[in-house]
C-alpha cells in the first residue's frame, strides 16, 4: 500500500508533463505487457497490436486516475483489459476480412500496394520520406510557435459542425497570401480578420486556436503534400481544391 | 478514411485524417509519413469546462421550480382571506349584501337599493364576522327607523357551497333572533340560492303530489307562484297539488336558461343542498317546518328554473309549494325565475339570487312580502316566518324575490300568495290570501 504514494505522486507529476509521463510509462511496461497477457490468455510481445492498445489504455488511464478512484494500478489494470476486449470484439467482427492496407509480409508495404501495383515502389518510398520531411519542417516552425502536434490532436474540433466553421476560417485564409505572410512574420494569428474575413463566430475560432494556427501554416509554401492529403478541406462545398 | 501518422510517441502517435482532424491514436508501430487506415483511438477523458457549465447551472432549475412552487401557494394562501366564498343578502326594507371569505370574515358589504346604502354609510365592516355586522346592521336599522317591531328582515344566501348554505341558512337565522329576543319580535326569512343561481329544485315526480312532502306543499306553492306568473299560478298555489303545477310545467315554456332541467327531477344540481332535493319538494313539505330545508330549494332553486320550474313540475307537485323550493322563490321573478323574473327578481333567475328578489325589496317583502310584515298576510307572515318552515319565509324571501316574479307587479303580494304557497301552503296555498291559510 505504501507503493501507491509515490505512484499517484507521479500519476499526477506526469498528467502536465510530458517527460515525466514517459518516464512512468518506461518504468511500468513489464506491468503493460503482463496485464496484456492476462486478457489476451497467451503472453503478449512488445510487437503484438495488442501491446501497443495496452500501452496507450495505461496512457489514459494516467490522465484520467483521480485519487477518489482507488489505487492506480487497478485502476490501470481495468482500463487495458476493457481497451483489449473492446479491440477483440472489433477484431472478431472483422474476422477473415484482412484490410487491404494492413502491412503485407516482412515490408512495411500493404496489400494493396502489392496487388494492382502499377506504383514505382521507388517512387512509393520517395514519396515516403518527402512527406516526412515536410512534417518535419512542419514541426519545427511549430516549435517556434510554441505548439505541438499532441497540442493540436486536443484542440482539434470533434464536431462535424465545428470542424466545417474551422474549415471555412482556413479555406479564407488559404486564398489570403497576405493574411499567411503577415502570419509568418509576425508569428501571431490574426483572429479578428480571420473570424471576419469568414463569416464564422470568433468564440469558436478561439476555442480551436492551436488547430487553426497549425492548418494555417501547412497552407503555406511547402506542404504539398499534406495539402494534398487534406483535399476534403481545402474541397469546401463543392469548389474547387485551391 | 486514410489518416497521415505526424508524431509518434512511446504510448500513442498523432495522426491527420482526411477532413483536418488531428487524433491521438494507439501507435502501432507507426512511421512518421506514413498512411494507415485502422486506427484506435485514444478515449480522453471530456472537457471539464464543458461539463462544469453543465452542472453549476443544473441546480439553478431546481431552485426556481421551487421557488415558484412556493409563491403560487403564498400567493393563494393570501388570496383566500379575500376571495368571496358566500354572500348574504340582507333585506328588512334597505338591502344590502354582505361578502364573506371562507372564515365567514366579511370582506364585502354593499347597498342594493337606496336605503341599503344609506344603512351602510359610514360602517365599517372590515374583518368583522358575520354575525357581528348583521347583528350591528340591524341595529342600525333600528335606529335609523327602518326596521320596526313586527318588521321582517329577508335573508338569502348566496354560495358556491351548498353546505355552507344549509349550514348557515339557519345559524344565521338564529344568531339574528337571539340578537334580536330583547329588542323586538321580527320576521326572519331565508332564501338560499345556489352559486349557480339556480334554485334548489325539489325533485318530486310531478305525479306525486305533494305527497312528496307536505312541506313541498309550499313549494309547491312558490311554485304555482311562478306557475302563476306565467300560466295559472296567479296565486292560487292552490296547486292543484301536482297537478296544477305539474300542468304548469308543461305549459310554461322553460325559459332556456332552465339551467335547472325543466322535469322536475333532474334538477338536481349535484351541489344543490337540496339534495334532497327532491326532498325539497317533499322536504319542503316539511318545509313548513323546516324552512331549512327549504333553504335547499332556495339555494339550488336559484336557478330558477329549476327551481321555479321544479316547483311547478317537481315541486309542484306541491305545487306551488315546490316554489317553495326555493326555486320559486327565486324564481318568483321568473316563474322560472329565471326565465320569467316576473318582476324582475328574477331576472334571469340567476339573478335570481340578488336580483329580483332581492330587489324585491320592493317591496314587499323583500322578505316581507306583501304583508309588510312578512307575515303575508300577517297570519302566514307570522307563519311564514315563523318559517313555517323556513320555507315560507323562505317564500317569503322567494316572494320577494318573486315579488317580482309572481307578477312581481305585487311584488310581495304575490309573492306572497307565492310565498304562501310556498310555505304557507301549508298555511294558505299561497298566502295571498294571507289569511295564512293555514
Amino acid at each position: 500500500m505504501q507503493n501507491e504514494h509515490p505512484i499517484i505522486k507521479a500519476v499526477y507529476a506526469a498528467k502536465h508533463d510530458i517527460q515525466k509521463m514517459d518516464e512512468l510509462i518506461r518504468s511500468y511496461i513489464p506491468f503493460i505487457r503482463s496485464e496484456a497477457s492476462k486478457s489476451l490468455f497467451r503472453p503478449c510481445t512488445e510487437q503484438d497490436d495488442e501491446f501497443s492498445i495496452a500501452m496507450i489504455a495505461f496512457h489514459e488511464a494516467i490522465l484520467s486516475y483521480e485519487k477518489n478512484r482507488g489505487a492506480f494500478l487497478n485502476y490501470a489494470s481495468v482500463l487495458i483489459r476493457n481497451r483489449l476486449i473492446d479491440y477483440q470484439r472489433k477484431e472478431a467482427r472483422h474476422q477473415g476480412h484482412v484490410s487491404l492496407y494492413e502491412k503485407s509480409g516482412d515490408e512495411d508495404r500493404s496489400i494493396m500496394d502489392e496487388l494492382a501495383d502499377d506504383r514505382d515502389p521507388l517512387e512509393e518510398s520517395a514519396n515516403l520520406q518527402a512527406t516526412q520531411q515536410e512534417i518535419a519542417e512542419l514541426s519545427e516552425i511549430m516549435v517556434q510557435f510554441g505548439v505541438s502536434f499532441s497540442d493540436v490532436a486536443d484542440h482539434s474540433p470533434k464536431q462535424e459542425r465545428t470542424l466545417e466553421a474551422c474549415a471555412s476560417a482556413i479555406r479564407y485564409a488559404a486564398g489570403n497570401k497576405q493574411l499567411l505572410d503577415e502570419l509568418l512574420k509576425t508569428k501571431r494569428l490574426p483572429m479578428a480578420q480571420l473570424a471576419l474575413g469568414s463569416g464564422t463566430e470568433r468564440k469558436t475560432l478561439e476555442r480551436h486556436r492551436k488547430y487553426i494556427l497549425v492548418m494555417l501554416l501547412i497552407q503555406t509554401n511547402g506542404y504539398e503534400i499534406i495539402r494534398g492529403h487534406l483535399k476534403h478541406v481545402l474541397k469546401g462545398k463543392g469548389g474547387l481544391p485551391v | 478514411m486514410k489518416y497521415l501518422v505526424m508524431e509518434c510517441h512511446l504510448s500513442y502517435a498523432v495522426v491527420l485524417d482526411e477532413e483536418g482532424r488531428f487524433l491521438r491514436v494507439a501507435n502501432r508501430h507507426y512511421k512518421v509519413g506514413q498512411m494507415v487506415t485502422n486506427i484506435i483511438e485514444m478515449q480522453i477523458p471530456q472537457e471539464r469546462t464543458d461539463t462544469g457549465r453543465k452542472k453549476r447551472k443544473n441546480w439553478i432549475y431546481s431552485l426556481a421550480a421551487v421557488a415558484a412552487c412556493l409563491i403560487l401557494v403564498t400567493v393563494s394562501m393570501l388570496r383566500m382571506g379575500q376571495t368571496i366564498y358566500a354572500s348574504v343578502y340582507m333585506a328588512i326594507n334597505p338591502e344590502v349584501r354582505i361578502d364573506v371569505n371562507r372564515n365567514d370574515v366579511v370582506i364585502g358589504l354593499e347597498g342594493i337599493n337606496g336605503d341599503g346604502r344609506d344603512l351602510i354609510e359610514d360602517y365599517l365592516y372590515q374583518k368583522k364576522d358575520l354575525n357581528v355586522v348583521m347583528s350591528e346592521l340591524v341595529d342600525r336599522a333600528i335606529g335609523m327607523g327602518y326596521l320596526h317591531e313586527g318588521g321582517q328582515i329577508s335573508l338569502t344566501l348566496d354560495s358556491g357551497d351548498g353546505d355552507w348554505i344549509s349550514a348557515h341558512g339557519s345559524s344565521l337565522e338564529a344568531s339574528l333572533n337571539e340578537h334580536l329576543t330583547e329588542k323586538m319580535n321580527v320576521t326572519i326569512e331565508i332564501t338560499n340560492w345556489s352559486s349557480s343561481g339556480q334554485q334548489i329544485i325539489i325533485p318530486i315526480e310531478p305525479d306525486r303530489n305533494d305527497q312528496d312532502n307536505p312541506d313541498q306543499e309550499e313549494t309547491s306553492e312558490t311554485a304555482s307562484e311562478y306557475e302563476t306568473d306565467e300560466v295559472l299560478d296567479t296565486g292560487d298555489d292552490t296547486d292543484n297539488p301536482d297537478t296544477g303545477d305539474e300542468q304548469n310545467n308543461s305549459v310554461r315554456p322553460e325559459p332556456p336558461e332552465d339551467e335547472s332541467q325543466t322535469s322536475e327531477e333532474p334538477d338536481r344540481d349535484p351541489w344543490l343542498p337540496g339534495n334532497d332535493g327532491d326532498e325539497e319538494g317533499a322536504s319542503e313539505g316539511s318545509r313548513d317546518e323546516n324552512d331549512d330545508s327549504f333553504n335547499s330549494d332556495v339555494t339550488g332553486d336559484d336557478g330558477g328554473e329549476n327551481n321555479g320550474r321544479d316547483d311547478d313540475g317537481t315541486d309542484d307537485d306541491n305545487r306551488d309549494d315546490d316554489d317553495a323550493d326555493n326555486d320559486d322563490g327565486n324564481d318568483d321573478n321568473g316563474d322560472d325565475d329565471n326565465g320569467d323574473d316576473d318582476g324582475g327578481t328574477d331576472d334571469g333567475d340567476r339573478n335570481d339570487g340578488a336580483d329580483d328578489d332581492r330587489n324585491d325589496d320592493d317591496a314587499d317583502d323583500n322578505g316581507r312580502d306583501d304583508d309588510g310584515m312578512g307575515d303575508d298576510n300577517g297570519n302566514d307572515d307570522g307563519d311564514d316566518r315563523n318559517d313555517d318552515n323556513r320555507g315560507d319565509d323562505a317564500d317569503d324571501d322567494d316572494d320577494r324575490n318573486d315579488d317580482n316574479g309572481d307578477g312581481d307587479g305585487d311584488t310581495d303580494d304575490d309573492d306572497d300568495a307565492d310565498d304562501d304557497d310556498d310555505t304557507d301552503d301549508d298555511d294558505d296555498m299561497d298566502d295571498d290570501d294571507d289569511t295564512d291559510d293555514d
